[in-house]
């Protein structure tokens, strides 16, 4: 079984500390993705994972063992490169033998492993090219073939997409999912697109700045993030947030005041707030309805107007901050007039001024919504 | 690059172009063409521009008397062997300073490239005795060893940087894969280093090739002398008065070794500027 | 061999010796080991014992080097030939580098321009280069032949002398011949150099200035030099230091004379060394040489560093 943890673990390059100090959970089997934007160290992490980074401090175990000084060869892991890394100099045929070859596996087994490989990724063709004379989706697939062949309990993937068009993007990105659960190993995937991550993920892990910020399932970093960070960054559009000044609050309500005097109550834990104090509210762009319909309205000046044909996107912005709105694509919106949407009160979240998330109260029935 | 539109830009144009050409190429004509004049031809106040009758006389004795052959296998064994050694270790080294992390690593670097420093003649000065002691003065392979002093340092710096550029998931992947670093070092790293190793073992040939110095002080015996040399002195002496032969044995040592760069000469180029200037 | 039963798994802290990356730097050092001994033993050890040398007295009449501290020091400081060759080598060094650099930079923009037959023009340019010296000096002796030489006899048909010039017995001739041969032999590396230069240039740049009026002259001044300012400054630093370590064509052409005309620092060490076997003055004379080059090599070198 290959289950992976990481026990606090910490890089530094010189005085610089890059990741401070990271535990994680990883299970045998779950497709795991590190998101983050760039510079939060999730490919720091997976190569450390690998062992191709060294670790600073702290320690990494795969399956049973306490591997932090173990060379990547004795890892039983496999990885995808950004760049695909194929050997330019070899065929498709070489290039996935490679790694069995070196390690002196007999011959009849490399060709059954790759022959097996190139059924599934449907390479058959293209065995005697070289990596010059293939598609960009064709690297890819040679990239893939060469760490199926080798059969390993951990796949790990940086940011394998990344070069790809979005056509192909898209493609890759379900044969990937298919091809997880085809075989059923533990995988570990870098991106910094949070699409790639909510669509193939068992289970996601979001870093800003050499931290874990949140771990969880792609539903449950939509519906309950733990801080703005996560809250924007999971989505897309981006989640909008509105400034707010708390009225009163106590263990189950927080009673705030929007920008254009509206009294809002929200059913939240809030005992770490005081009457003054500035929060966050949070609300997705999808959530909002044109028209009045819903618990609460607001009107704005049209900005821009996006249409996508299924939906339309209007950017405007309240007290200073943008704002962005998923609208009926049926209507009529010109520029800079005015509109008029709503929201309900169950689709939003409070963040504090530290950036916390208010839980919400223990005593609310509902439970999939954020703060009811 | 120029807009050459109006005449004057153009002439101005020609007019540089044949006048630096005339520069570089004229001599090499006239050796050639001196080469085939005769005597006669040779020794008038008025030189002609084109031999008159192609007189083939000095290439024969260039070839029958003396021991131009025998001097140009030398030359070749010894500059041919100098280089891939020189290569073989400048690509070793160049890949340590690239791709690996120590301490020691830069201070090592600008050790061997401050040997810039050091003035061929004044290292032949403790070289000569040290070939002497250890019975390899006056042999091909001391005159192969000591050819090491002039091309490593801006070898190593050339396959250094040839590395630097080479991507290091290529070679993560290898360990990946499972490979060691001997075998990431000769089935990926050098397959894909080739051009740059050749560049290399061109240029250090270029240095041992060109080289008189070292030839001339450390060969004594005429068994093993080299080309330059050998030119030297049997046309350079009291009544050096031989230039036709001197121009056609040139030509004839000069031939091989202008054959091989016409053949490599683009990568040539290329390769040892990227070296030596960023 | 990293391996950690499972029993004391997250008791063993990475120590230095056992760690991820111990196995690399130790592949590091050992590939290093071929190269770094031939650098000690071939360039380095050499080096160092020669410039020791230039404390002994240690000639051909000594059986054993004998110390006598500074006064070989003393001795060539106060000897007019020294300082003299050492002007000789300035010469030499300055004169050849500037116009190799001149010519060089001129054939490379005429290179650098598409014209049909280019290819030809280029390919042809480094026959200079890989001609071996002794062939290059033969070349230029026998064009430059006081009596028959090619270049008298242009010179006297087009009426610039009445009479043949002796350039290899004549002083500032001589000079002029071995100048003139080496900078025709570094034309072909320096058009290299410069070409890449002009290569990584910029072409809209080029054109944009076009638009904006400028000619093929004010494009050279204001756009190509300033682009190749970095490129003169080590190409110069690096013509400058093989021309100071520079032997084989000077020797070959002129022997260092006539007189003492072409005695540059390498061929006054050579003769001191090999033909005086006078080994301690030849390395007294080595280290006003080593001190010579050395700025030279320290802005090379940093330059070639500036971006690590």
């Amino acid at each position: 079984m290959a289950d992976v943890k990481l026990e606090k673990v910490v890089k530094r390059y010189g005085k610089v500390e890059t990741i401070h100090g990271v535990d994680l959970d990883i299970k045998h089997g779950e497709f795991v993705v590190f998101v983050g934007p760039s510079g939060c160290g999730k490919s720091t992490l997976l190569r450390m994972i690998a062992g191709l980074e060294e670790v600073t401090e702290g320690e990494v175990y795969i399956g049973n063992n306490q591997v932090t000084n173990w060379q990547p060869s004795k890892r039983e892991i496999a990885m995808v490169f950004q760049s695909y890394a194929l050997y330019p100099h070899m065929t498709v045929l070489e290039n996935m033998s490679f790694g069995l070859e070196v390690t002196g596996q007999p011959k009849d087994l490399i060709e059954q492993r790759v022959s097996e490989a190139s059924r599934i990724l449907k390479l058959g063709d293209l065995l005697d090219r070289k990596p010059k004379e293939l598609s960009g989706g064709q690297r890819q697939r040679v990239a893939i073939g060469r760490t199926i062949v080798r059969q390993p309990e951990i796949f790990l993937f940086d940011e394998p997409l990344s070069n790809l068009d979005a056509e192909l993007r898209v493609q890759m990105r379900i044969e990937i999912s298919k091809l997880h659960e085809q075989l059923g190993n533990t995988m570990i995937y870098v991106t910094h697109d949070q699409v790639e991550a909510m669509t193939m993920a068992d289970k996601i892990v979001v870093l800003r700045d050499g931290n874990i910020e949140q771990v969880g399932t792609p539903l449950e970093l939509y519906h309950q993030p733990v801080n703005k960070f996560v809250a924007g960054f999971i989505g897309s559009p981006k989640m909008n947030f509105l400034p707010v000044t708390v009225l009163s609050a106590n263990s189950e309500q927080v009673n705030v005041l929007l920008h254009d005097g509206q009294k809002l109550s929200l059913s939240c834990d809030g005992r770490t707030v005081n009457e003054g104090d500035k929060l966050s509210l949070g609300i997705r762009p999808e959530h909002f309805f044109s028209g009045s319909e819903a618990d609460i309205s607001l009107t704005v000046d049209v900005d821009v107007v996006e249409q996508l044909g299924g939906t339309t996107y209007v950017y405007s912005d309240i007290d200073g901050q943008p704002v962005t709105i998923e609208a009926d694509s049926d209507l009529e919106l010109v520029k800079g007039e005015p509109m008029t949407f709503s929201f309900h009160l169950s689709r939003c979240h409070l963040f504090t001024a530290d950036d916390r998330r208010l839980e919400v109260a223990l005593s609310t029935p509902v439970k999939e919504e954020a703060c009811a | 690059m120029f807009e050459l539109r109006s005449w004057q830009a153009k002439a101005g144009f020609i007019a540089l172009l044949l006048l630096i050409a005339f520069f570089l190429f004229f001599p090499v004509y006239w050796a050639l063409s001196s080469a085939f004049k005769g005597n006669g031809e040779l020794y008038q106040l008025e030189p002609t521009m084109f031999p008159s009758d192609f007189y083939l006389g000095h290439f024969l004795t260039a070839i029958s008397e003396g021991n131009l052959l025998l001097q140009l296998k030398n030359s070749l064994l010894t500059s041919t062997s100098s280089a891939l050694l020189n290569a073989a270790l400048a690509s070793l080294a160049g890949y340590s300073f690239a791709k690996f992390e120590y301490p020691a690593k830069k201070p090592l670097m600008l050790l061997i490239l401050s040997a810039q420093m050091f003035p061929f003649g004044v290292l032949l000065i403790s070289i000569y005795p040290m070939l002497q002691a250890v019975n390899l003065l006056d042999t091909k392979l001391g005159l192969t060893i000591s050819y090491i002093v002039f091309a490593l340092p801006v070898s190593t710096y050339m396959m250094y940087s040839y590395f630097k550029q080479l991507p290091n998931e290529l070679i993560e992947a290898a360990k990946v894969d499972g490979a060691s670093n001997i075998k990431i070092f000769y089935r990926i790293v050098m397959p894909i280093s080739f051009p740059a190793f050749i560049t290399v073992t061109l240029y250090a040939f270029m240095w041992s090739w060109n080289d008189l110095l070292y030839s001339m002080t450390l060969i004594t015996s005429e068994e093993n002398r080299t080309v330059g040399p050998g030119l030297l002195l049997r046309y350079i002496n009291e009544n050096n008065s031989d230039w036709g032969g001197a121009m056609a044995a040139s030509f004839l040592a000069a031939a091989p070794v202008v054959f091989v760069f016409a053949l490599l000469q683009k990568q040539f180029i290329g390769g040892v500027t990227s070296g030596a200037v960023k | 061999m990293d391996m950690v039963s499972t029993q004391d798994q997250g008791l063993k802290k990475p120590t230095k010796e056992r760690s991820l990356k111990a196995g690399d730097r130790r592949f590091a050092y050992l590939i290093l080991v071929p190269a770094m001994t031939a650098f000690m033993v071939m360039v380095f050890y050499p080096f160092v014992d020669a410039m020791s040398m230039s404390f002994f007295q240690f000639t051909i009449y000594d059986m054993e080097p004998i110390f006598i501290g500074f006064d070989n020091f003393v001795t060539i400081l106060s000897d007019p030939y020294v300082l003299a060759s050492w002007v000789t080598t300035a010469i030499f060094v300055v004169g050849t580098t500037v116009l190799t650099m001149t010519l060089g930079l001129a054939w490379a923009l005429l290179m650098h321009q598409d014209f049909q037959g280019r290819a030809v023009f280029r390919t042809m340019t480094l026959l200079p280069w890989i001609l071996p010296s002794t062939v290059s000096a033969f070349v230029w002796a026998w064009m430059l032949n006081g009596k028959y030489g090619v270049v008298n006899a242009m010179l006297l048909g087009a009426g610039i002398t009445d009479e043949s010039i002796q350039f290899l017995s004549d002083d500032i001739g001589a000079m002029m011949a071995i100048i003139l041969t080496r900078t025709w032999i570094s034309i072909p590396l320096f058009m290299s150099f410069f070409l890449a230069g002009l290569q990584s240039m910029d072409f809209q740049q080029i054109e944009a200035a076009r638009l904006d009026g400028a000619g093929n002259l004010t494009i050279v001044r204001r756009l190509i030099i300033p682009h190749l300012g970095p490129v003169f400054l080590v190409t110069g630093a690096l013509g400058m230091i093989g021309n100071l370590q520079q032997f084989d064509i000077i020797y070959a052409l002129t022997g260092g004379g006539p007189i003492r005309s072409t005695t540059v620092l390498s061929i006054e060490v050579f003769k001191q060394a090999f033909e005086n076997w006078d080994l301690g003055m030849a390395s007294t004379i080595g280290v006003l040489w080593v001190f010579t080059l050395m700025p030279l090599v320290v802005f090379y070198l940093r330059s070639l560093f500036k971006e690590d």
